[in-house]
């Protein structure tokens, strides 16, 4: 469960994120949608304790990230890029985080062969392609089996067959019970995948609802995101 | 932080610190590099006493210990400083599990390097008396406060280049010209409180390191 | 002339690049004024200063190099401006003399303004001071091209930065190495220095034109084995 309530932030004088409010409910995937630089990153570093907002409150099952004592077992996060050290190799990577929050070593090789990187484990982060370095970014956010998943572009770099898996992924995720945020510019994409929607546009919350009450009366939801940031071109 | 997440904590930032190759690259430069120095010391400086010899180089190897601090730090904040804080939100914590487990390193390093370079300036002079435990502690004291100081300057920074350019720019260059002049420097190595003022800077470093890294978005 | 601008262009819109141009603009005349110049080394008045502010001619060189080869973000495990650079540039020699003489003009210029600046706290005004400030010109120059040169080879700013600063240093590790050798006299700083040092404890006395030349050699040489490392390996 994930409950963000009127957070603002500003970075110098331009306010970035205002009053964004909306939750992500367990037992589905919800899809955080807007143009690049429309504050979806900005929300969900907040919502990690990465940034800090000036104002409102960003919860993870009920509390505010730092309170968390081993966040691993409730949130695992996927931002940009692997979020590992270009000259470690791979299960190097996962061995400290998942000894940063107590879980057993066994799991490494678990998340290792769940995100397909196996083979590649000793290999150093540097020689990884875009999509070995997101896969290893998710094997990471595996790690401690949590039950809140917020990803950032998650399919950024991944190939067809890499987007498909992550899809079934996220929606077996969401069938057990577990809440999946995910963000994306990929409309169609997430149209496949979420089962909520909230759109974001100029930092603050354009709209949301379930897919269905989002795309409304447009065709699609690539069409109802046009109508509603005006984006359309 | 309770106990056992200190644990965690620490054992993740041992791990980091195991699996880094630059710091191994430094470490392993730094036992080749001193002992090669009281060589060339030993010639150079024929009245030196065993322990003098055993000691001048560790003013060079000192660069090593401003190396490593400043590395080890700048690598938290190559892309993985997110990871990092997503494991452990507590910043102040983390911080300080990074100092900590810095300083443990380096002790050890320290102590080798110390150990290496007595023993081969005691070789190449085996004359005279031979009292080395004192300064030699006091070196290793001092190797270790280096190494923190420039870890938490790294983390002010969050880059290697600057922070190595600020850091190398003093030991080498400033500290040489203006010690003597002025008081109370980081690098005070004579007097009775030889120690003293090189661990208070270490301590004003880490906090101000702490509060910044506390306060900033990451 | 385009590939030149744009080299000029990248170098001193880097944040890193103008704190080499601060540290090499304020360091020489700073220490100048701070150091009382003992009466043996009233010759040497300046130049001595002179050559402490090669740190700044040392930053420039490192990370005119460095900053193409780090990463840009997190997005691309190997997303790096020397991708772009390359691509954006058919011949790699073109790109590297574009990259080499973006770096010598800007460290030339440094050179001039802080030797001017440095002497002109300077009184009375040391021998051949003309001369001398062109050898320091060149000194600085030199000393940028070879960390240029090192930084292309190791890819990473961190070795070229801590060995060419560890050899500022009053005592430098050439320096050490000269009272064990006397070929140590021919490493590039030690020999560059004889451009425009009069008094310096080298175990072979070098004409400064002679001095300038073995530089010279070794930047050749380094740029040369550099430039081959580039075009062989993968961006």
């Amino acid at each position: 469960m994930i409950t963000v309530e009127h957070v603002g932030k500003r970075r110098g004088r331009t306010k970035v994120l205002s009053d964004i409010s909306f939750e992500a409910r367990p037992g589905r995937v919800t899809g955080f949608l807007g143009p690049n630089g429309a504050g979806k990153s900005s929300t969900l570093r907040i919502l990690l304790g990465l940034d800090r907002a000036e104002e409102g409150t960003a919860l993870v099952c009920g509390l505010p990230f730092h309170r968390l004592t081993r966040p691993l077992t409730v949130v695992g996060a996927l931002l940009d890029g692997s979020g590992a050290h270009r000259s470690r190799t791979g299960r190097a990577h996962l061995r400290w985080v998942a000894a940063s929050n107590g879980l057993p070593r066994g799991r490494v090789d678990e998340v290792l062969d769940l995100v397909g990187l196996t083979e590649a484990a000793g290999k150093r982060v540097r020689t990884y392609s875009l999509g070995m370095g997101r896969r290893l970014g998710l094997a990471a956010a595996l790690l401690g089996d949590p039950d809140v998943l917020v990803l950032d572009e998650p399919v950024n770099g991944l190939d067809p067959g890499g987007i498909r898996w992550m899809r079934e992924l996220l929606r077996e995720r969401a069938a057990s019970g577990r809440t999946v945020l995910l963000s994306s510019h990929l409309m169609g994409e997430l149209a496949e995948t979420v089962h909520d929607v909230v759109v974001i546009h100029h930092g603050r919350i354009a709209s949301r609802g379930t897919l269905a009450e989002v795309t409304g009366t447009h065709r699609t939801l690539e069409d109802a995101f046009f109508a509603l940031t005006g984006d359309g071109r | 932080m309770t106990a056992r997440t200190v644990g965690h904590t620490v054992h993740a930032e041992l791990l980091k610190l195991a699996t880094l190759p630059s710091v191994r690259l430094v470490v392993v430069a730094t036992w080749v590099v001193t002992p090669l120095l009281d060589l060339v010391y030993a010639r150079t400086a024929t009245t030196a006493s065993a322990v003098d010899v055993g000691l001048a180089p560790l003013g060079y190897s000192e660069l090593g210990f401003v190396l490593l601090g400043a590395l080890v730090a700048a690598s938290e904040h190559d892309g993985q400083i997110r990871t990092s804080l997503t494991c452990v939100p507590n910043r102040v914590g983390l911080q300080l599990a990074k100092s900590l487990t810095l300083a443990a390193l380096c002790l050890v390093v320290a102590s080798v390097t110390a150990v290496l370079s007595l023993a081969t300036a005691r070789t190449a002079r085996p004359d005279g008396p031979f009292a080395p435990f004192g300064p030699g502690a006091t070196a290793i004291a001092h190797l270790v406060l280096t190494a923190v100081l420039a870890a938490a300057v790294a983390t002010v920074l969050r880059a290697a280049v600057p922070a190595l350019t600020l850091l190398l720019g003093y030991y080498v260059v400033a500290a040489p010209l203006i010690r003597g002049r002025l008081d109370l420097l980081p690098d005070t190595v004579d007097g009775r409180q030889a120690l003293v003022v090189p661990a208070c800077w270490a301590l004003i470093a880490v906090a101000t390191a702490t509060a910044v890294f506390h306060r900033r978005d990451a | 002339m385009t590939l030149f601008h744009a080299e000029l262009r990248k170098l001193l819109t880097l944040p890193s690049a103008r704190a080499g141009l601060a540290i090499g603009l304020v360091l020489p005349p700073g220490v100048m004024m701070i150091s009382a110049v003992p009466e043996e080394a009233r010759q040497d008045a300046g130049f001595v200063q002179l050559t402490l502010g090669v740190i700044g001619a040392i930053v420039l060189g490192v990370v005119s190099t460095s900053s193409e080869y780090t990463a840009e973000g997190d997005d691309a495990p190997g997303g790096r401006q020397i991708t772009t650079s390359l691509t954006g540039t058919a011949s790699r020699t073109l790109f590297l003399a574009a990259k080499a003489g973006a770096l010598t003009l800007v460290v030339a210029v440094l050179a001039l303004v802080t030797a001017t600046l440095t002497l002109a706290l300077t009184r009375p005004l040391p021998d051949n001071t003309v001369p001398r400030v062109v050898g320091v010109v060149v000194y600085w120059t030199f000393t940028a091209l070879l960390a240029h040169g090192i930084t292309l080879l190791t890819r990473t700013g961190v070795v070229p930065l801590t060995l060419l600063i560890l050899n500022t240093s009053v005592v430098s590790v050439t320096f050490l190495l000269s009272k064990v050798t006397p070929l140590a006299a021919y490493f590039p700083d030690l020999a560059g220095s004889h451009m425009f040092l009069h008094r310096i404890a080298s175990p072979v006395d070098l004409a400064p034109v002679t001095g300038g030349l073995v530089m010279a050699a070794w930047v050749v040489a380094l740029l040369a084995v550099a430039a081959v490392v580039v075009h062989r390996r993968d961006a």
